[in-house]
């Protein structure tokens, strides 16, 4: 009886340092997150990333300003900002008088290209928009302004001075 | 004995409250955070307009004035139908031809038997602190997707221009 007092006094078992373990890596695991997360932010640089938007409608085209404050669709982080942007045609295949398929001016779609100044992190393998979506050419981003949603079309990243 | 088995307590109780306390707290403060940027704003009333492209002669007339839109992945209201312009769908050649302006590009003619449907439709949405305008979470901006449903008609649509007051 005795013992069992003791015991339960105690009340410090393999399973309760089990749990305090698990609660301390999850305690430090959310720390170092939110360490990483704003260390992160601090290290963000701003990168000149050259884009095209394809093949979109003439509302769309218009409606995407130089100036404009971007946005990421996925988790409406600001991202930066557009600075330059001009649209024109977009292209479609056809057969020239040969048979041959060329590249024509399309009658009615358009073709967005543009600058934005992203902020992101440079790594190894190049620029991460925001600090997750690697900015290689060809690699697209959906985002948005206060007037128009579109996806981008990333063309070439360099370091913004 | 049996009093002491029910109030035990011990530090490591007391640590899994707080942790669990800990997340309950940061959940709440960035589902606060988030809608207040992103939803907290005031209600405005809209009109948008979104475009169905090549929707066949047959469906035209179930797309009518004062039918209820909603938003065909979650049943959502979108908003009430204003007016309906119809004109005939883009047929684009398939030849290469002088643009005039010593470029190419093909011939542009209107389709016999398919539409492209502009619907204005009125809503009161919400407009958050960046002045972006939003109804059941659909961003109203150009180019913005809208899975537009009516009874009997589902299409997938686009948004072509938004007027807000």
């Amino acid at each position: 009886m005795a013992n069992e007092t003791t015991s339960q006094k105690s009340g410090f078992h393999v399973l309760d340092a089990f749990i305090f373990l698990l609660v301390a890596l999850c305690i430090a695991a959310i720390v170092m997150r939110i360490v990483q997360t704003f260390d992160r932010k601090e290290q963000f640089e701003t990168a000149s990333v050259t884009f095209s938007v394809i093949d979109v409608a003439e509302d769309t085209a218009k409606a995407l300003h130089a100036g404009s404050t971007v946005y990421l669709a996925s988790n409406n982080d600001k991202i930066g900002s557009i600075s330059i942007v001009t649209y024109g045609p977009a292209t479609l295949s056809a057969k020239d008088e040969n048979g041959n398929l060329v590249s024509v001016a399309h009658p009615t779609r358009k073709t967005i290209t543009g600058t934005a100044l992203l902020t992101g992190i440079w790594t190894d393998d190049g620029f991460l928009i925001n600090g997750t979506l690697l900015a290689s050419a060809g690699a697209t981003v959906l985002i948005y302004t206060n007037e128009v949603e579109c996806t981008l079309t990333v063309e070439k990243v360099e370091r913004a001075d | 004995m049996a009093n002491n088995n029910k109030t035990r307590f011990n530090f490591v109780d007391v640590l899994v409250i707080l942790v669990i306390l800990a997340i309950i707290g940061a959940s709440v403060l960035l589902i606060l955070n988030r809608n207040d940027l992103l939803n907290l704003g005031e209600e405005v009333p809209v009109e948008y307009v979104v475009r169905i492209s090549k929707v066949k002669a047959d469906y035209l007339p179930l797309i009518k004035e004062g039918e209820t839109a909603k938003n065909s992945s979650d049943g959502k209201e979108i908003g009430t139908i204003l007016s309906v312009k119809t004109e005939p769908s883009p047929v684009y050649g398939d030849t290469a031809i002088s643009d005039g302006n010593n470029g190419l590009t093909v011939s542009l003619g209107e389709a016999e038997d398919s539409f492209d449907v502009y619907v204005t439709i009125k809503t009161d949405a919400s407009r958050d602190q960046r002045g972006i305008l939003s109804t059941d979470g659909i961003r109203l901006l150009v180019g913005s997707t809208v899975y537009f449903k009516i009874p009997s008609f589902t299409s997938v649509s686009f948004i072509t221009s938004v007027k807000s007051n």
